[in-house]
C-alpha cells in the first residue's frame, strides 16, 4: 500500500543506515583514519540527509554517554591485560532463509469452500444465532450474515446491518468475519460490527481481536483490536479510536430491544429508529435536526419517539402514509 | 547537551553534510530536534500501532525536519517537527493504512504543538547519569563491555581487543553495534534489545 518512491528513498532500512553510522563514529575514534578514509566518510555523509541524520543522532548520543565518565569513580585500573591470548572465534554467521507461503493457498481455499448458510433479520428483526462451536451471533434489524463452517476454520460474511459476536476462540479453527474487502480475525472475543452502506464499524468488547484492512494485508493493514477500541472504515479511510465502555454498552442497547442515546441529535435519533421500523421518520424542519437529547427509547416503539418530540420539544407531528413528519 | 565534553581523538564541531551553514543547521538539529525523539515516538505509537515502523516514521520525519531547516530554520521546532509528525499519519490515513484518529486529532490536546519545553528536558546531572547508567545495562554483555572500556576507561580498540581475547574487527563491530544500541534505548523509552550477538 505504501508508496514505491517513499520505500526505496526510507523504507526499511533507517536500522542498517544507523549500524552504519555507527560504524563510522567507532572508526573516526580508533588509530587508523586516513585521508582516504575520511573522503569516504564524507562522501557517504553527502549521499542521503537520512545518512546525516543518523550520524548526528547517534554522534549526539555517543558524547552525551562521556558524562558516564566524568560521575564514575574509577578505581585503580590494569589496562594492558595481556594474559588472554585465545584465539579469535569466528563469527558465525547464519544463513536466513526466507519462509515463502504458497501462492496458490487462496485458490485452494476458494475450491474447498463449504456451501454458506444465510442468515437474515427483517426490519425491527432481531435473532440470535448458536452455533455448533458454541459462539453466538446476535443479529441486530435488517441484518444478513452467511455463515460457513467446516473443520478447518470458521467464516462468516456480514453483508449488511449489525451482529454481536461471542466466540469460543479456538486457534486451530480460526474465526473471520468478512466485510467486503476488510476483515476481523477472532483472538478471543466479544465484538460488535456495524455495517452500513458505505461504513464498516468494528468495537471490541472483550479479549480480543485483528482488524485487516484487505484480504491481503500488509502489516500496516491489520491491527489487533483492545476492548475499547473501536474501527470505522470507509472505502476511502480507516481510523481507529478508543471508546468508553459505557459508551459501547450504550451501543448494544439493541441487545435488550432498546436505543440508547447520549447527547444525540433529534436527526441521528431519527437515523436510528428508521434502521428498525418500516415507517419512517422525516424532520422537515433544519432547526429540530440539531435539538439534543440523552436517554434511553424502545427501538420499534414509534410512539415513544413522538410522544418525545411533542411533549419534550413541543415539536408538531404529522403521519402520512408510512413517515412520520417532524416540524415545527 | 552543547555543554558536553568532547570525546574521544576526533575534534567536535565539524560541519556535516553540503551547503554554506551546515554546521549551523547541524547544531540546531542537534540542540533543538534530536532531544524531541521520546515525545515524538510516543506521540506516532498512540497514533500507529505498528511498533516496528516508529523508527522509520521517526527517521522520515527528522530528514523531512533536516531538510527544511538547509533551506530555512523553522523558528520553533517542536510544532514544526509535530506538525510533520501529523501529516505523516494523516497521509497514511488516506492511504488505507490503520490510523489512530486520536492522534491525529489531538495534537493540541497532547500539548505537544505548543513551544513549551517538555519536563522531561531538564535532568539533573545525577538523573541524566542514572538514565545513561540504566540505558548501559540493557545492552548485550559483549557490547557493554567494550563500551564501557571505550567510554570510561578509554581504551583503543586494539587495547580493549587484548582484554576480551577477541580480534580488532570484531571489537569494532561490538562498539558500533554498542553504539547504534545505545542510541536507540537513549532515545526510546520502549525499546527492547534486539539482536544480540
Amino acid at each position: 500500500m505504501s508508496d514505491p518512491k517513499e520505500e526505496s528513498r526510507w523504507g526499511k532500512n533507517a536500522r542498517e543506515i544507523q549500524a552504519r553510522a555507527a560504524a563510522w563514529i567507532e572508526e573516526r575514534e580508533s588509530d587508523e583514519w586516513p585521508a582516504t578514509r575520511q573522503a569516504e566518510f564524507d562522501a557517504w555523509i553527502a549521499k542521503s540527509p537520512a545518512h546525516l541524520v543518523a550520524f548526528l543522532r547517534a554522534e549526539t548520543v555517543w558524547k552525551h554517554a562521556d558524562r558516564l565518565q566524568a560521575l564514575s569513580s574509577p578505581g585503580p585500573m590494569k589496562p594492558n591485560t595481556r594474559s588472554s591470548t585465545r584465539k579469535t572465534p569466528l563469527l558465525k554467521i547464519a544463513a536466513a532463509f526466507a519462509v515463502v507461503s504458497l501462492a496458490g493457498g487462496g485458490a485452494f481455499a476458494l475450491l474447498q469452500a463449504p456451501k454458506a448458510q444465510t442468515y437474515s433479520t427483517t426490519i425491527g428483526g432481531r435473532e440470535t444465532l448458536t452455533l455448533d462451536d458454541g459462539s453466538q451471533i446476535e443479529l441486530n434489524t435488517n441484518t444478513s450474515v452467511r455463515v460457513a463452517y467446516d473443520s478447518g476454520r470458521r467464516d462468516v460474511w456480514l453483508d449488511k446491518g449489525e451482529a454481536y459476536f461471542n466466540i469460543v476462540h479456538n486457534p486451530s479453527r480460526p474465526f473471520n468475519v468478512m466485510l467486503g474487502d476488510r476483515r476481523v480475525t477472532d483472538l478471543g472475543t466479544k465484538f460488535f460490527i456495524r455495517r452500513d452502506r458505505d461504513r464498516i464499524q468494528v468495537a471490541l468488547v472483550e479479549g480480543r481481536a485483528r482488524f485487516d484492512a484487505s484480504l491481503r494485508p500488509t502489516p500496516a493493514q491489520q491491527t489487533v483490536l483492545t476492548p475499547g477500541n473501536v474501527v470505522t472504515a470507509t472505502a476511502q479511510s480507516i481510523s481507529l479510536r478508543r471508546e468508553p465502555n459505557q459508551s459501547l454498552s450504550n451501543q448494544l442497547g439493541w441487545r435488550r430491544g432498546m436505543l440508547v442515546f447520549d447527547h444525540a441529535t433529534l436527526a441521528d435519533v431519527a437515523d436510528e429508529y428508521n434502521r428498525y421500523n418500516r415507517t419512517k421518520i422525516v424532520i422537515a424542519d433544519a432547526h429540530a435536526r440539531y435539538l439534543t437529547i440523552s436517554g434511553t427509547l424502545p427501538a420499534t416503539d414509534l410512539g415513544a419517539f413522538t410522544r418525545l418530540a411533542t411533549k419534550f420539544f413541543n415539536l408538531r407531528i404529522q403521519q402520512r402514509d408510512s413517515e412520520i413528519v417532524v416540524s415545527h | 547537551m552543547t555543554e558536553t565534553p568532547e570525546s574521544g581523538r576526533q575534534g567536535g564541531n565539524q560541519a556535516y553534510g553540503a551547503g554554506m551553514a551546515a554546521s549551523e543547521v547541524n547544531a540546531w538539529f542537534v540542540r533543538e530536534v534530536l532531544p524531541l525523539e521520546a515525545a515524538l515516538r510516543r506521540y506516532l505509537r498512540t497514533g500507529w500501532r505498528n511498533d516496528s515502523d516508529v523508527s522509520d516514521m521517526c527517521q522520515d520525519i527528522f530528514v523531512r525536519t533536516l531538510e527544511a531547516a538547509q533551506t530555512e530554520i523553522p523558528r520553533a521546532a517542536r510544532p514544526f517537527v509535530f506538525s510533520i509528525a501529523r501529516n505523516l499519519l494523516l497521509d497514511r490515513l488516506h492511504r488505507n493504512q490503520i490510523v489512530s484518529i486520536d492522534a491525529v486529532a489531538d495534537i493540541e490536546a497532547f500539548g505537544l504543538a505548543s513551544d513549551e519545553p517538555l519536563p522531561d528536558r531538564s535532568l539533573s546531572a545525577r538523573q541524566d547519569w542514572k538514565r545513561l547508567q540504566s540505558v548501559l545495562n540493557q545492552l548485550p554483555e559483549r557490547w557493554r563491555d567494550a563500551v564501557v572500556m571505550r567510554k570510561i576507561e578509554g581504551l583503543s580498540r586494539k587495547e580493549i581487543a587484548q582484554r576480551m581475547g577477541l580480534a580488532e574487527r570484531t571489537v569494532a563491530l561490538h562498539l558500533a553495534s554498542g553504539i547504534a544500541a545505545l542510541t536507540d534505548f537513549f532515545n526510546n523509552d520502549a525499546a527492547e534489545p534486539k539482536g544480540a550477538p
